[in-house]
Formats: structure tokens, sequence, C-alpha cells
């Protein structure tokens, strides 16, 4: 068999709007599908079809992702600081949600919460955990290994879907 | 004639263009894009930003660090696992999405809550606000620009908080009563009003991503 192509064409099928321009450009018929997805094994990664798409639909993804930048303990620890901050600041909105009979007032902690996590979250992606498939996440797994056997069993899962990449 | 510039969304109010001098101004005056106080507001002063960064010393205190990834705890194993969880979604990946959804809540539930109050919070808003210098400049010896993103988005985001938190105190519960809350998605940026703005102020993403509080 030939080898496969760097980069195969992924339809977000939220967006696409079933009026088929990929259709017609495709030169192998990936396009063309019964799950209405592309077939990513005949796709031979040309992009015409992304090209083409007036929706912006297509993407096309790697095969393999590039391997993750690797971050200075310096910056990790840097950044760990200050998302561990937010952290405690969750902690406390969660008792004042618990002790609160104001439901605008919830309403607030909530916004400080969420506004909070998508904060540690982006911290986070920052410290090394921006790729599934990277060595970084691969231990960091592992690592949870062994205490909860419906949790082992949700980390085996990923540990065999997600490929190591670098 | 002077010019101002918001520090958490870039809107410049220029004193040649107003009716109203700046300086002149109410104190509760806001940001007309993304509701910072007047406090918020720095002079442009032009060419003086090359002086700046030349005055500037390095100053920034790094810490010691050990190589071995210390214990986690369960937030912040819930809120990693959010994350990557978020970039499987991007990744078109879902039930490597759902899994990693099931793992965060999982050790979120773990998670005790803590006593404290509105002083608490902001004691540690305000520190945080604070620490965002030092980290910029740990980052930018280490030459990081991603970190540099991350606490550039955080620190106004955190500022925007704090303002929140400073409202609410002094106005009370008449502040957010018939009113709706948003939080950018992305960013964290928290908006008080009936629409959000049309782009985020903070991050500049469209206003679909920036979530009603419910
Ligand atoms: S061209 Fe784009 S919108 Fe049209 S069917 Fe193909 S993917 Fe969908
Ligand atoms: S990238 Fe080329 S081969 Fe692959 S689906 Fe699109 S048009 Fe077809």
């Amino acid at each position: 068999m030939k080898e496969k192509s760097e980069r195969y064409a992924y339809r977000d099928l939220k967006i696409c709007t079933k009026d088929c321009l990929c259709l017609f450009v495709c030169p192998t018929g990936a396009t063309d599908n019964e799950t209405g997805q592309i077939d990513f094994d005949k796709c031979i990664g040309c992009g015409s079809c992304a090209a083409s798409c007036p929706s912006k639909a297509i993407s096309m993804l790697p095969r393999v992702y590039p391997k993750q930048k690797v971050k200075d303990k310096h910056v990790i620890s840097e950044l760990f600081k200050l998302a561990d901050s937010k952290i405690e600041q969750i902690k406390i909105l969660k008792n004042m949600i618990n002790e609160s009979s104001n439901d605008d007032e919830k309403r607030l902690y909530k916004a400080l919460i969420h506004s909070n996590k998508v904060i540690i979250e982006d911290l986070f992606r920052e410290a090394g955990f921006m790729l599934s498939q990277s060595t970084n996440t691969n231990k960091f797994l592992k690592s949870l290994l062994g205490k909860d056997k419906e949790i082992d069993t949700i980390i085996n899962k990923l540990l065999s879907k997600l490929v190591v990449n670098d | 004639m002077r010019k101002y510039r918001c520090t958490i969304c870039g809107y410049i109010y220029d004193d040649a263009k107003e009716k109203v001098k700046f300086e002149d101004l109410p104190d509760d005056w806001k940001c007309p894009l993304c509701g910072a106080p007047k406090s918020l507001f720095e002079e442009v002063k032009d060419n003086d930003t090359s002086k700046k960064e030349a005055d500037k010393k390095d100053t920034s205190y790094v810490e010691e660090v050990d190589d071995d990834l210390r214990e986690l705890s369960n937030y912040e194993i819930s809120l990693i696992c959010s994350n990557l969880a978020r970039g499987c979604e991007k990744q078109y990946l879902e039930e490597e999405t759902n899994l990693f959804r099931e793992l965060s809540s999982h050790y979120e539930s773990l998670e005790k809550s803590k006593e404290g109050n509105l002083e608490d919070i902001i004691d540690m808003v305000t520190s945080d606000i604070n620490n965002f210098g030092n980290s910029m400049e740990v980052f930018s010896k280490y030459d990081d620009r991603g970190a540099k993103r991350v606490v550039n988005w955080a620190s106004k985001s955190t500022n925007i908080m704090k303002v929140v938190i400073d409202a609410y105190k002094e106005k009370g519960i008449d502040y957010i009563k018939n009113t709706k809350i948003w939080v950018c998605d992305i960013c964290g940026f928290i908006y008080i009003g009936d629409n959000p703005p049309k782009v985020c102020p903070v991050c500049r993403v469209p206003s679909f991503k920036i979530l009603e509080v419910c």
C-alpha cells in the first residue's frame, strides 16, 4: 500500500451546509461518504476540498502532530503559582455559593469561578499541557493510575487512544 | 490636549475629540468598550515607551525549582484535564474530549471547599494583580511568548474581576440585580450588562464565545 499523506481533511459537521463543492473537487472521492465525514483512508491530503469549501467547514489535520515545545521549569513553576492562587479562590467561592441565599449573588460567584477556571486552564496549557499526544501528558496520565478502578479504566482508554508523538 | 489609553482593552480617549476633558470626567465614568474604571486608564505619551524599557532593571525573582514534578492537588489535576479536553475538542477527538471531561469532574468532586469571604477573595485577587509583573519578567527572561500571552490576558481579566468585585462591594446587590453577567470562555473577561460586547475587549474573540452565567 502507498504511504499515507501527512495531512487529511476533516469536515466540521456543525458548520457544513452540505451544499457540496467539496464533492466536485476531490480527486479520490473521499469527500463523498455515507458517514458524512471524509474518508481519511482515501484522502491524499491535497487540500482542494478545504480550499473550495464556501463555509470553511474543512480543516486539514496532521496525521501526527508536531512535537510540543518543551517548557523551562522556571516558567512552569511560575505558571503553577499563578494558577494555585486562583484555585484557592475557587474553593472559597464554592463555599460562598453554598452559604448564600441570594440567587443574584450566587450568579456573581459562579461568574468568578468560571472566569478563574478559564484562566487556570489557559495557564496549564502553557505549562506543558498543550497537546494530549505529548510525553508530558502521557506521564501525567500514568501518574494518576492505581488509585481508583473506574478512573483507571478511563485513563487506560485515553492512554490507548492517544499515541505519543514525541 | 492629552490622550489616555484603557489598559484593559486599548480604547483611546482623546481630549481633542471629546467634549469633556478626561481629567474632568466623573470618578464613576467607565470605559465605553469594556467597563474598566477611570483609574485603569493611563496617559499616552509619544516616544516614552523605549525609554521606559531601557530604564527597567532586571529585578525578576526566580526561585530554585526541583526537576521532579511534585504531587498535584485534585483541582490542579481537574483543570489540567479540562484544559486537555478543550485541546481534544479542537482536534475533533470527541471520545477523548469526553473522557478528559469525566476525569476532570471526578477530581473536582474530590476537592473540598474552603471557608472564606469576599474580603479574602479581594485580598487574593489584589495579590494576583501585583504578581503578574514579576511573572512577566520571568517569562521574558526565558523568552516564552506563549506564557507572556497568557499573563497578558490573565492580568487584564483579573483586573476586571477586581473592578467587578469592588463595584459589588460598594453598590450591593443592586449592581447585579436584573442584569446579566457574562464570562468570556476564552480569556475569563467578565462583563455585567444586557448584551455582551461584539468582540471580547481582552482577547478579541467574537461574542458567541462570551457566555451568560445563569
Ligand atoms: S463544500 Fe464545505 S459546506 Fe459544502 S458539503 Fe463540502 S464541507 Fe460541507
Ligand atoms: S484533501 Fe484532497 S483528497 Fe482529501 S478529501 Fe480533500 S479533496 Fe479529497
